[in-house]
């Protein structure tokens, strides 16, 4: 609760601190004051046995794990966005005050104890982003972005919503605890417009992280939005968007597993297969990563499929490789793209030698997409997996590791674009804000991969 | 029995206007359409009991909404607009096959739900049913109530949001210093 | 409570109101004057000059703007109206929520002042 409070001030301060003209102190104010909620967060670590706020909001170690690993992937997108929105326009703050906001309603995301909660967090997100990608106001393909974005993001809250609609109307209540109660009471004769609310639900939440077939506007939004907030977009708002829907499925919906495994199982394998597929033929490098986005939520979906006791822990270390390895793509992206203006495959060629730690470190992130031992996307996708054996899924980690190959070939063009190709670039200047981020994302991706242990029994 | 003619006259006018506004040709014909389908179902929700519902309904949609897209289509140049009409000639082209897809599943999920639940037979409508008539409480009264009190977060974070749409339409619309 | 009876004296005026337009128009329709009019004859008299162009421009972005304000306030004022028909019964607790909610958007709406956007040339 305290961590919501904080981010929220935070972005008003930052608000105002820009209208003040001062622009120097909002970088280290909005990180200070993130890593301020961090802790805050932290500190809750099982102190909350109940919901508060008439059961509004329940803070437990979900919610704390989710938070925290948000809150993370944030401090390290502000890091990387030093002189960028400078670029944009003059006007910074903004910029900081929506991701905040944005923040602020992921944390509400992964808290929400009551359907109105997860309502009026994911819209404080989605509209924020609607804004964010749109930030680029001269640039057609950022305004097309946020109308893509805008349109279908309108769309899908109109399903979530009905559906919200429709499981109230069959159980009389918004808050989870009591929904999950209406389905354990009655093991037959729930009301159909339980399971009608449910599929819309589904939908909404598919339309949402961007799980095929519902993942039309991701490419072209990712493409077209800036890239640090297409960072932002593809980390933290996925990993939110997997925690709202694995905290709605694991508390209410478990005991209707028959019911909604089979419409989850086709979506996933579907996911898996359009991303994966998909991205082999890509030729630009934040198209790739777009499509890779909706492989990866493929796989996390696999843990929602397999709901049990191991899905958090498997989401959750899921979701940290995937969003260290994707800040770090995204920021060599942003370095590539600055010194050559355009965003192809061909631009790494030669990186290796101009730029070792920038290519060692893409290369270690490309690794962990794939999921090659050693690093902590093999430990994620270990996880994942064994979540799925453990119900006995075994043709669908079949299928999944026909995908995990197929990701191989695409992840692997850039590490060979970058060692076997060569091209006379010059250096590329890395300023020291990027060195960290990269660094950080470096060590984590290799501890998790080498020591999975730390964060493998949280829960 | 009148109330049943006149709630079907109201879905009625609701349905068929709506279908006008998405059907018709002119942009602008469909803005005025949508004040028809906004009041007839402000109607409904009155018949539905939720009068709050239906005062919302007019202020913000008929009063608010509608008379900023009236805006946007007046004060927008008529040659883009022109555009529009232009393109969408073909009924069932290939960027509609994805829309129609959705739509008519969406029709049948909700056609199923209709028929196959049984309002009646909820639980909590049967034990409200013996309260209806016992209720003085108006409904305004119990949504400030829920607000204030249980609802008292969410409430908060609302004003977050409109905080958050108010700078960030003020930043996508507002000028440009030097030149836009 | 109120039930949908309540509201037909609405129903009422609205028809009234119909009826009266529709009579109105209907008579002067009948019993006005008949004129001939010709394509010349309807279009917009400019001192004799040629029609140019079309005069639905595009404005500028600023009545957006005002636009979007005025909606979002829209939506203040109507979560202000259940809370002010319980005015008495909430006390100072519900003073104190009501001031948080409005306090965060007033502060939005001094960003909005400050950054100049309704400002008009």
């Amino acid at each position: 609760m305290s961590t919501l409070i904080v981010i929220s001030i935070l972005a008003i301060v930052v608000l105002y601190l820009g209208l003040f003209k001062a622009k120097q102190a909002l970088l280290p104010i909005s990180v200070l004051g993130l890593v301020a909620a961090l802790a805050l967060a932290i500190m809750e670590w099982n102190s909350n046995a109940a919901p508060i706020f008439s059961g509004m909001m329940h803070f437990d170690n979900f919610a704390v794990a989710f938070s925290s690993i948000c809150i993370i992937t944030t401090i390290l997108v502000f890091l990387l966005s030093k002189n960028y929105f400078e670029k944009i326009s003059d006007n910074v703050a903004e910029y900081y005050t929506l991701i905040l906001f944005a923040l602020s309603g992921i944390i509400v995301m992964v808290s929400y104890h009551n359907l109105s909660m997860l309502f009026v967090g994911l819209e404080i997100m989605s509209v924020s982003l609607y804004i964010l990608a749109g930030i680029k106001r001269k640039d057609f393909a950022s305004n097309e972005a946020a109308l893509k974005y805008f349109l279908m993001g309108a769309f899908s809250t109109g399903f979530l919503l009905f559906g919200i609609a429709l499981i109230y109307g069959a159980s009389k209540s918004f808050d989870l605890a009591v929904i999950a109660q209406y389905v354990i009471d009655r093991p037959t004769g729930i009301d159909p417009i339980f399971y009608v609310g449910l599929v819309l639900m589904i939908v909404g939440l598919c339309f949402k992280v961007g799980a095929a077939p519902f993942h039309f506007w991701t490419p072209d939004v990712y493409e077209g939005a800036p890239t640090l907030i297409t960072a932002f977009m593809s980390t933290v708002v996925k990993i939110a968007g997997f925690a709202a829907f694995l905290r709605l499925f694991s508390i209410c919906f478990a005991p209707l597993q028959d019911f909604w495994m089979p419409t989850l199982l086709v979506i996933t394998i579907l996911t898996l297969f359009v991303g994966n597929i998909t991205a082999l033929y890509q030729t630009n490098f934040k198209r790739m990563l777009a499509f890779s986005s909706i492989s990866h939520a493929g796989y996390m979906l696999f843990a929602i499929v397999a709901l049990g006791a191991a899905s958090t822990n498997a989401i959750f270390i899921y979701a940290a490789a995937y969003a260290v390895s994707s800040i770090t793509a995204f920021a060599v992206l942003m370095l590539v793209k600055a010194k050559t203006g355009s965003e192809n495959f061909e631009d790494f060629n030669g990186l290796a030698k101009s730029n070792p730690f920038l290519a060692f470190a893409l290369t270690v992130a490309m690794l962990s997409f794939a999921g090659i031992p050693l690093t902590a996307g093999f430990i994620g996708k270990f996880f994942v997996f064994n979540a799925a054996l453990a119900q006995y899924h075994t043709w669908l980690v079949a299928i999944a590791v026909v995908n995990a190959i197929i990701g191989v070939f695409y992840y692997f063009k850039v590490i060979v674009a970058m060692y076997f190709k060569d091209n006379q670039t010059k250096q590329i200047a890395t300023p020291a804000y990027f060195n960290f981020v990269l660094g950080v994302s470096l060590i984590i991706t290799l501890v998790l991969g080498i020591y999975p242990s730390f964060i493998t029994n949280l829960f | 029995m009148v109330e049943q003619i006149v709630f079907y006259v109201f879905a009625a006018i609701a349905i068929l206007s709506g279908v006008y506004v998405v059907a018709s040709q002119n942009l602008v014909r469909s803005v005025f359409m949508f004040f028809v389908t906004l009041l007839s179902v402000a109607g409904l929700y009155v018949f539905a009991l939720a009068d709050f519902v239906a005062l919302t309904q007019i202020v913000i949609y008929v009063g608010g909404v509608l008379v900023m897209l009236l805006f946007v289509f007046m004060l927008s140049s008529k040659d883009s607009l022109d555009n529009i009409v232009n393109l969408k000639k073909e009924a069932l082209s290939a960027n509609r096959i994805p829309a129609t897809i959705i739509t008519i599943a969406l029709l049948v999920i909700l056609i199923y739900a209709i028929l196959l639940a049984d309002f009646e037979q909820l639980d909590w409508i049967k034990s409200n049913k013996l309260l209806i008539e016992k209720a003085q409480t108006s409904n305004v009264h119990n949504i400030g109530v829920n607000i204030m009190g249980r609802f008292l977060l969410p409430f908060e974070l609302i004003s977050i949001l409109l905080m958050m749409t108010l700078v960030g339409a003020a930043h996508l619309a507002r000028k440009e210093p030097n030149n836009d | 409570m109120s039930a949908p009876v309540d509201y037909l004296p609405i129903i009422m005026q609205l028809l009234v109101a119909l009826g009266f337009v529709a009579l109105t128009m209907g008579i002067t329709h009948l019993i006005g004057p008949k004129r001939k009019t010709t394509d010349v004859k309807l279009t917009a008299f400019e001192s004799g000059i040629e029609v140019i162009g079309n005069a639905r421009q595009p404005f500028s972005i600023k009545y957006f703007v005002v636009a979007i304000l005025f909606v979002l306030f829209d939506v203040e004022v109507i979560f202000m109206y259940p809370w002010a028909v319980n005015f008495r019964e909430f006390g100072l607790n519900g003073l104190i929520e009501m001031f948080i909610f409005m306090g965060t958007l007033l502060l939005g709406f001094i960003y909005v002042i400050k950054k100049k956007a309704l400002e008009w040339d």
